[in-house]
This record gives C-alpha cells, structure tokens and sequence, in this order.
C-alpha cells in the first residue's frame, strides 16, 4: 500500500499518524461519549497550521497538495472521523475563499480562517434541500446595502463551534454563497445531539431569522454559487470523504485482524476459521482498492487531468462504500465486543454509514458517474468492433 | 491564442463530455441540458489550464460560458 506513495508522503503520513495517535487517539472515545471533540485540541491542530495544511504557504497554509490533505484525513479518520469533518468543513471553505473569494475577503477573512482564529463551516442542506441543491429555499434579501437571510440549514458538520459559515441560498432566485458570522443577530444554533454518526463533530442546525450580514460578504459573483463555487467545495469534501473512508477500512482490518489473531475458539485461532479469513480478505482488498482509487484521483487533480471529476466521484462512492460494507463485518468478526457502543469498531459502523450520504450521497455519485462510463465504454465498444471487422 | 484555436480546444474539450452530436458555435449549452451539474466547474478549469486563463469571481457569469463563441469572447478579451 504505502509502496504508492513516495518517499517524502510516507514520511509525511507516519508524521500525522504519530501527531494524531498522540493528541487524539487518547480522547477519541471521550468526545463521542460528550458528543464533541475538543477546543483544546482544535486550538493546538490550529497552532500547527494543520488545518490549514491545503493552502499554499502565501496564504497562510502549509502547501500540502491533495495527497497530503487526503493523507492527513486518513490518517485523522482512523481514530476520530468527526474530527476529521472540522478538517473537511473547514478546508471547503477556505478553499472556496481561496479560488472564488474577493480580494478583501482573501486579504482579511482568509488568513483569520487560516491561522485557525475562527472556525468554518459550510451550509447546504435544508429540511427539503440534500442532494438536490437546486431546492435550496434560504432566501437572501437585499436591504441597502445588507443583504437579510431567512432560512434553516440542517446537519451541518460543526456547525455548533463555527464561527463563520458559509451559506447557500438564493437572492432574487438566483443562486449565491455567502459569509455569515454565526454571532450575527438573528442567528441560532441548535445542536444536533442524536446523530446515528458523526457524534462528536458538532453537527448544528442553523436557523437564520431575517439576519442582516454586509454585501461585501457575498462570494463570488451573483448567480454562480451552485454551478461553479458548490461543486468546487465539493470536491474538497469528496476528497476528504474518500480518504475518510480509507482510515476507516484501515481501522476495520486492523481491528478485526488484531482480534482475530488473538481470540480462540475451541484452541483455534479466529483467524484460521475459513469465514472469518474470507471476510478479512475482501476487508484487505476493499481497504487496498480504496486507498488506490484515493490516491489516483488526487494525483490526477494535482496533475491538471481531465478525468480528475469522475476519478474523485468514484474514489468518493468506491471508498464510502466499501468502508460502510466491512464496518459491518469489522463488527461481525468481533462479536459482542463490536456492539460495544464505546469501542473503536461501532464507531467506525456509525461513521461509515454517514459517508454514503454526506457530499453527496452515492445514489448522485451513481448518477454522475454512469453517463461518463457509458460515454466512454460505448465508444470503446464501438472500437473494439471496427477493430474486429478490419482483423 | 488565435480564435479558431480556441474554439477547436473547446470544441475537443465538450466533445468529451457530450458525445456523438455535434455543437454549433452558438449553441446553448447549459440551455439544452446536455451537460451535467459537473460540468461549469470542469468548464472553468479548462479555461484556465487549457486556455491559459485565470479566472476571477467577477468572472463567473454564465453567459461567458454560454456556447462556444461566447467562450471564445471571453478568453479573447482576458487576453487569453
């Protein structure tokens, strides 16, 4: 697996695996039970620049390219998927800012997102909005030279300790993005405390009540939110979902593999049972194909490919999937220890469910996907007959 | 870059996402729906990697995406 990767991102990747084991690994199972990671430990990611590792160093950032921020969030997800949803949230926006921003908002909100001072938070889905952007009801108002919100935003990852969200919606039915400080009159959040997963990742309904935010605030240009800023954030997210889900195969096989080598049932290692070495060895190739679909994608972003989208898509649908499939056998192979809410496994299960959803659920990834395989294998096919007629 | 080189990358480039039909120069085409959610996005990363523009977020407005004369419009007046 790590035979993929260079010399300088295995060193990178065994660097946030020790940062993570140290500072998170211990306080894991603490958040889920209080359902919140901690400010202490944001703070500290924050001092380190990693949560804004993905921006270039003139911006504030660490200079990672996507194969280091995918690392980084594999490497975070092993142990605490929630916390890795700051990371996701977090980077949407300030890569939205980054790309799409205006040169005050670059100049004054970035580097106050950057350095961690603030936290960020993105807002698409409404109670009758989720993969269907287009259904988007937020209203935005103009009043002078204030723009007025009114609308309801659910589930949205971190939203209880964002101080800035940035907000999908629609002004005169066109669709806009824009910054909303989460202390702006008008503007309540209430947690979202009974989550199947993602418990300790502050997830918030935001509920804005003809909220006045300055115009300035507005990103990117009337009308483009949903065609070029939603999808651009998007695809940080799948990226960072994908690699989620790799950490989360790779604590399934490590786990399940741990408990299998040690457990004996009638003097017979677990792992000997031919059951359970039929599941650890889909578990090894899911977890391997994951990684690699990951890791393709990214490099083929990093490389300006064409076939960047749909490889992002399929690592995003491949790896959720399969990270929801044998989370399910990583609790079956432990037994009665997998139901244990406060162990590693059930946390994975939980997690892994909500990845098919979030960023798109994969039915959309479906959808998406299909047209272009068919375009391309149609054509190939047509090849592969004009090959064979002039054989 | 020249605009009937311009318009032939574009060409090229939508020909890969809509296949076998053939796009007049001034065909809608986020109008005729034959383009997905995906596509403004890889749209606007073409035009930057592959025409050699840098856009900024006073450029997003569809109508200079609109077909591929309006594409060829706007690169021609960034300079591209």
């Amino acid at each position: 697996m790590f035979q993929s990767l260079t010399a300088e991102e295995r060193a990178f990747h065994e660097e946030m695996r020790g940062v993570v084991m140290s500072r998170v690994a211990p306080l894991a199972t603490g958040w889920e039970i209080d359902h919140g990671f901690s400010r202490d430990t944001t703070a500290w990611f924050a001092e380190q620049g990693y949560l804004a590792g993905s921006l270039p160093k003139e911006a504030g950032g660490l200079g990672w390219d996507r194969v280091r921020y995918g690392l980084s969030c594999e490497a975070l997800a092993r142990v605490s998927v929630s916390f890795s949803g700051l990371f996701n949230v977090h980077t949407m926006v300030l890569q939205t800012l980054l790309k799409w921003g205006s040169a005050a908002q670059r100049q004054h909100i970035l580097p106050i997102l950057a350095r961690g001072e603030k936290l960020g938070a993105i807002a698409f889905t409404e109670p009758e909005a989720g993969s269907d952007l287009s259904a988007l009801t937020t209203t935005f108002v103009e009043d002078g030279d204030q723009l007025r919100i009114t609308g309801v935003k659910k589930w949205v990852t971190c939203g209880a300790i964002a101080d800035v969200v940035l907000v999908f919606g629609r002004l005169d039915e066109k669709p806009v993005a824009a910054l909303v400080d989460t202390d702006t009159p008008g503007v309540r959040v209430i947690p979202e405390t009974a989550m199947l997963g993602f418990r300790a990742a502050h997830v918030a309904a935001i509920h804005f009540d003809d909220c006045a935010i300055p115009r300035e605030n507005l990103v990117g240009r009337v009308g483009s939110a949903l065609m070029f800023l939603a999808p651009y954030a998007l695809e940080y997210g799948r990226i960072c979902v994908a690699w989620t889900a790799v950490g989360i195969l790779r604590g399934c096989l490590e786990e399940s593999c741990a408990h299998a080598e040690q457990r004996e049932i009638r003097g017979d290692k677990l792992l000997n049972r031919g059951m359970i070495r039929t599941i650890v060895a889909d578990m090894g190739v899911e977890h391997q194909a994951a990684w690699l679909l990951a890791l393709h994608a990214c490099r083929q972003r990093e490389r300006g490919d064409m076939e960047a989208s749909n490889a992002i898509l399929a690592a995003k649908y491949a790896a959720s999937r399969a990270a929801a499939r044998q989370a399910n056998f990583a609790v079956q192979v432990m037994g009665a220890l997998g139901c244990d809410e406060h162990g590693p496994v059930a946390r994975l299960f939980r997690d892994a469910k909500i990845l098919e959803i979030i960023e798109g659920s994969n039915q959309v990834m479906q959808f998406l996907l299909a047209k272009s395989f068919a375009a391309s294998a149609c054509e190939d096919h047509s090849r592969f007959l004009a090959d064979e007629s002039n054989a | 870059m020249e605009r009937d080189v311009i318009k032939q990358k574009t060409r090229e480039f939508i020909g890969r996402f809509v296949k076998n039909r053939e796009i007049g120069d001034d065909v809608g085409l986020f109008e005729t729906r034959l383009v997905d959610s995906m596509f403004a996005m890889q749209l606007a990363m073409f035009v930057e990697n592959d025409l050699g523009v840098e856009l900024a977020d006073d450029d997003l407005d569809l109508a200079n995406f609109r077909s591929i004369n309006a594409i060829a419009d706007f690169v021609q007046r960034k300079g591209g």
